[in-house]
């Protein structure tokens, strides 16, 4: 059954299975099947056909070979050509069969789209002496990918791409192995990552079939021409000591005759040995300013002489010995890598974040850390509370305090570490958020009712109750009409322990609606006799004073001898070293405090 | 301190979110001597029972915990193991428990396992009721080729919770060796926070197979998985979430994957509404994307969030299916290097 997995351009699979079985000549059966916007399946099998109809030439397509195993043994019988105006992709499939003298190739001429193969093989390589190429390009704009390919034995370059405008056809190289070959990769503006090249027997001659006698083919991964910067990153490239039996030698990255200025090298953390006496760097073959314009980081070379020429500037030693391992390449399917679809919403490029580095720390001890707010979502019970600070708050000096008849845990916003949740064994818990930057987000997960709450005077908080914006005042306001908490009014700021915290409120227990008789609102200000502290409340119903009640310590603070302001539901005062006491009806709706006094709620 | 709201992303990054339990620890450490932290409530599974320390009980650095444990960790307990190391051959442990603790002491409490690594070392512990705690443990001595995963889980409604429990040396090599595992039997909530795994060849943290059976709830917090194999965390239940943890591959690990393609993550059954967040995946030592849909996973669905990624070129996602019919993903950020 035909699989193709996502993220590979086209749409409408057009399944081979069937249609072609071992021996049959498969490149014209993709002919009669590939078309713009489709997936053509091959199912495993060995297969033959001409090379000269490897033309494979589509938009959005993709031909792909089971990862099983899919090969043509090809009549290496003349070029081909491919291309693409938008994307298509060769994947999964041997190109066997050696090719002759005559150069047999793949013209590659883009339209402004991206051709891609991948495991896409060569494996076979080229009589000797040849002139056969895998692939040239010398017109044409668009890209191509080469990724988790296999090239073997060629006698002249595997990517011939000197001649192109360089700055229209950016090439990248990504996975390859290359073994036993001449220079794998001849131009400019390329990325080669995570390539290895080896090697570690004779390399064909090189010879074009009219021209002279040729010679030796010229070990190098590289060969610089035509202008524009390559980049190798993670590059493996070792030349051993038989690199050659026909003893041709030559340096692992090269400059080739028509090499220009910008024909610049960025090689990063890589690895190189060349045992055959030649220079890792021939950059004497070079123009003069590409050693200097070039450079180099976390290079090893395992042996000597570096260059040739001109040093190029960097990071290199005698480190790590280049990798070998090009036949664990041979046949190397993605295994299903896909680029993301467009369901992900996916940043690359220098726009991308790019992630946090380990802490390289194992022992990373807790003690009484609370259970993850993460099941939560499934898990956590009540209620859950957002507070968002206002961006227009002028700094951080925001803190948040709620309190529930009933459990808090943290939320998924939270930060157990600097954030609190307290209770007084009770049953009454108080979480309080500390610091709040403007912008910033906490959240918590409540079980019982919301009985009263502070913000820091100044800022502004917003809140939400499973995701419904509301107030504070609305769900102290709900709690107290759900008669709950009508208790001794002993809120936890009831001892003014809030000094300096303006604008603490505590709707407090006992301010319920059951509540039997008239209440008293008591605002307590002689714990502090040198201050003064200013109050808002806010009750449903209506706040009248109680004169008798009030007292002042000593009689000699003006502030206690001031009217408080009274409108109906809500009083503005200040206390000094005395109390306020007023009879109130219905629910307190807010209390701000800005100042040390204590607040209670009893009954006459 | 609450984080900013950012698009998403965590104003706490992942570090810090691991640094910030430290901090909590220690505020709840000091609430709990004034009894008034809820913090506490949450550290205590068997606070209503009784508590034992293995320090009174006579273990000293150096010596075998395997007896006390025998002895002391049992349901409705909390075992509290004073700062050293011990030898632990793998007694003791396993059961299934309700509400019982080995909590270790903060100062470090290294469980070291036997000096032959072909003598397993795998307790199964199971969570029948309320919450069952290992913490502040690390598992010295690699994983030999018998199975010497710690295998967890819990009932219907019971939780298993590991915090701070750390296996740094992975497995020896050649050795198919798994680190946490969790059977199909998981039915209740599986919790990870804080934990530490290192060169495991085959799957770290293995969690996908609950969904094979009863299909509990597993939860990753703020793990570090460096230098893991075949992958660092598998899962595949419903509402499976992976938060959090920091992922690396820049350096090879012991060889008992097989040879195959190394991932941080792989989604290897078809949970529903799983969720991956606020992740950080170095993944620049290996040419393999670094998460997996296998096809097992197909027709499962998650959202993948604040996922920040450096590769080189791998590719971000591997998938037998067509994933991006079901998942979603958000802020998601993948360097090059």
């Amino acid at each position: 059954m035909a699989t193709i997995p996502a993220g590979r351009p086209g749409s409408e699979v057009r399944d081979l299975t069937g249609d072609v079985s071992d021996g049959d000549d498969l490149p014209n059966a993709i002919q009669d099947v590939l078309d713009d916007g489709v997936q053509v399946y091959i199912p495993p099998g060995e297969y033959t056909g001409d090379h000269s109809d490897l033309d494979f030439q589509a938009d959005d397509a993709t031909i792909y070979g089971d990862p099983q195993g899919v090969s043509i043994d090809c009549d290496m019988d003349s070029n081909a050509e491919q291309g693409t105006s938008t994307r298509l992709r060769i994947e999964n499939i041997d190109i066997r069969g050696i090719k002759p003298l005559e150069q047999v190739k793949i013209d590659v001429d883009c339209d402004g789209g991206t051709l891609e193969w991948v495991n896409f093989n060569f494996p076979d390589g080229t009589v000797s002496p040849s002139d056969s190429y895998v692939a040239r390009c010398d017109s044409g704009e668009g890209k191509h990918v080469v990724k988790n390919c296999y090239f073997g034995p060629h006698g002249n370059s595997l990517f011939y791409y000197s001649q192109r405008d360089e700055d229209d056809m950016p090439v990248v190289f990504e996975g390859n192995a290359y073994h036993n070959t001449a220079s794998a990769w001849r131009g400019g503006n390329a990325v080669l990552r995570d390539c290895i090249y080896l090697v570690d027997g004779a390399v064909p001659d090189f010879k074009e079939p009219d021209g002279d006698p040729g010679g030796p083919g010229t070990p190098r991964m590289t060969k610089f021409e035509g202008g524009g910067e390559t980049i190798i990153e993670n590059c493996d490239a070792y030349i051993g000591p038989n690199g050659d039996a026909s003893g041709a030698d030559g340096p692992c990255i090269d400059w080739g005759p028509d090499s220009t200025d910008s024909n610049t090298v960025v090689v990063r953390n890589s690895r190189f040995g060349n045992e055959i006496d030649r220079e890792i760097f021939d950059t004497a073959s070079g123009p003069t300013a590409v050693a200097s314009d070039s450079s180099l980081s976390n290079v090893s070379c395992v042996t000597e002489p570096y260059f040739s020429g001109d040093s190029i500037p960097g990071d290199i030693s005698n480190g790590d010995a280049p990798r070998t391992d090009v036949e664990s390449r041979r046949w190397n399917p993605l295994d299903g890598s896909v680029d993301p679809g467009d369901s992900f919403d996916t940043e690359t490029g220098s726009d991308a974040t790019p992630p946090s580095s380990g802490s390289g720390d194992v022992w990373t001890p807790a003690d009484g850390a609370t259970a993850p707010d993460s099941d939560d979502e499934s898990d956590a019970s009540g209620t859950e509370i957002v507070l968002t600070a206002s961006e227009a708050n002028p700094d951080d000096d925001c803190d948040v305090s709620m309190t529930v008849e009933g459990e808090v845990t943290f939320g998924s916003e939270s930060e157990p570490g600097t954030d609190r949740i307290e209770t007084d064994g009770d049953g009454r818990y108080r979480a309080t958020s500390v610091s709040m930057d403007p912008g910033a987000v906490d959240s918590y997960w409540v079980s019982g009712p919301i009985t009263g709450y502070s913000v820091t005077q100044g800022y502004d908080v917003s809140i939400t109750a499973d995701g419904t914006a509301t107030t504070f005042e609305a769900l102290v306001d709900s709690a107290s009409n759900a008669g709950s908490g009508a208790e001794d009014g002993s809120g936890s700021d009831s001892d003014g322990s809030d000094a300096g915290d303006s604008g603490a409120s505590d709707g407090g227990p006992g301010v319920g609606s059951g509540s039997e008789g008239a209440r008293l609102l008591v605002i307590d200000g002689t714990s502090d006799p040198d201050q003064i502290a200013k109050y808002d409340v806010t009750v449903s119903g209506t706040i009248d004073r109680a004169e008798n009640h009030s007292s002042s310590v000593d009689g000699q603070s003006p502030w206690d001898t001031m009217t408080d302001h009274i409108d109906g539901s809500r009083v503005v005062g200040i206390v000094g070293n005395g109390t306020d006491v007023y009879r109130i009806s219905g629910p307190i709706q807010s209390i701000d405090v800005d100042g040390r006094a204590g607040i209670r709620i009893v009954e006459e | 301190m609450a984080r900013d709201d950012d698009d998403g992303r965590s104003g706490k990054g992942r570090l810090t979110t691991r640094r910030a339990l430290m901090k909590a620890a220690g505020v709840s450490a000091l609430a709990f001597g004034a009894g008034t932290a809820v913090g506490t409530a949450g550290a205590t599974p068997a606070s209503n029972g009784q508590t034992v320390d293995l320090g009174e009980e006579g273990l000293t650095d150096g010596g075998s915990i395997d007896p006390y444990l025998e002895t002391h960790f049992d349901s409705d307990t909390v075992v509290h193991v004073p700062a050293g190391e011990y030898t632990y051959t793998g007694s003791g442990l396993g059961g299934s428990y309700s509400n019982a603790a080995l909590l270790g002491s903060t100062e470090g409490v290294v469980l070291r396992g036997a000096s032959d690594s072909d003598t397993p070392v795998g307790p199964t512990i199971t969570a029948t009721d309320g919450s069952v705690r290992l913490e502040n443990l690390t598992i010295k001595g690699a994983h030999g080729q018998p199975n010497s995963r710690w295998r967890v889980g819990a009932d219907a409604g019971a939780r298993m919770e590991l915090l701070n429990v750390n296996m740094p040396d992975g497995a020896v090599d050649g050795a198919n060796a798994t680190g946490i595992y969790t059977g199909t039997e998981h039915a209740g909530t599986l919790w990870v926070s804080h934990c530490h795994f290192s060169n495991f060849g085959d799957t770290a943290l293995d969690v996908s197979d609950p969904y094979k059976g009863s299909n509990g709830t597993v939860v990753v917090e703020d793990c570090d998985f460096v230098n893991t194999g075949t992958a660092a965390i598998s899962v595949g239940g419903d509402d499976s979430v992976v938060r959090g943890c920091y992922f690396e591959a820049t350096a090879p690990v012991s060889t008992g994957a097989g040879g195959q393609a190394r991932r941080a993550i792989v989604v290897d059954g078809p949970g529903t509404n799983v969720e991956i967040d606020d992740c950080d995946v170095d993944w620049t030592g290996v040419a393999s994307a670094p998460i997996e849909f296998t096809l097992p996973s197909t027709g499962g669905d998650g959202t993948i969030s604040d996922l920040r990624v450096t590769d080189p070129g791998s590719g971000l996602l591997s998938a037998a299916w067509d994933v991006d019919r079901t998942w979603t993903g958000e802020n998601i950020n993948v360097t090059e290097v």
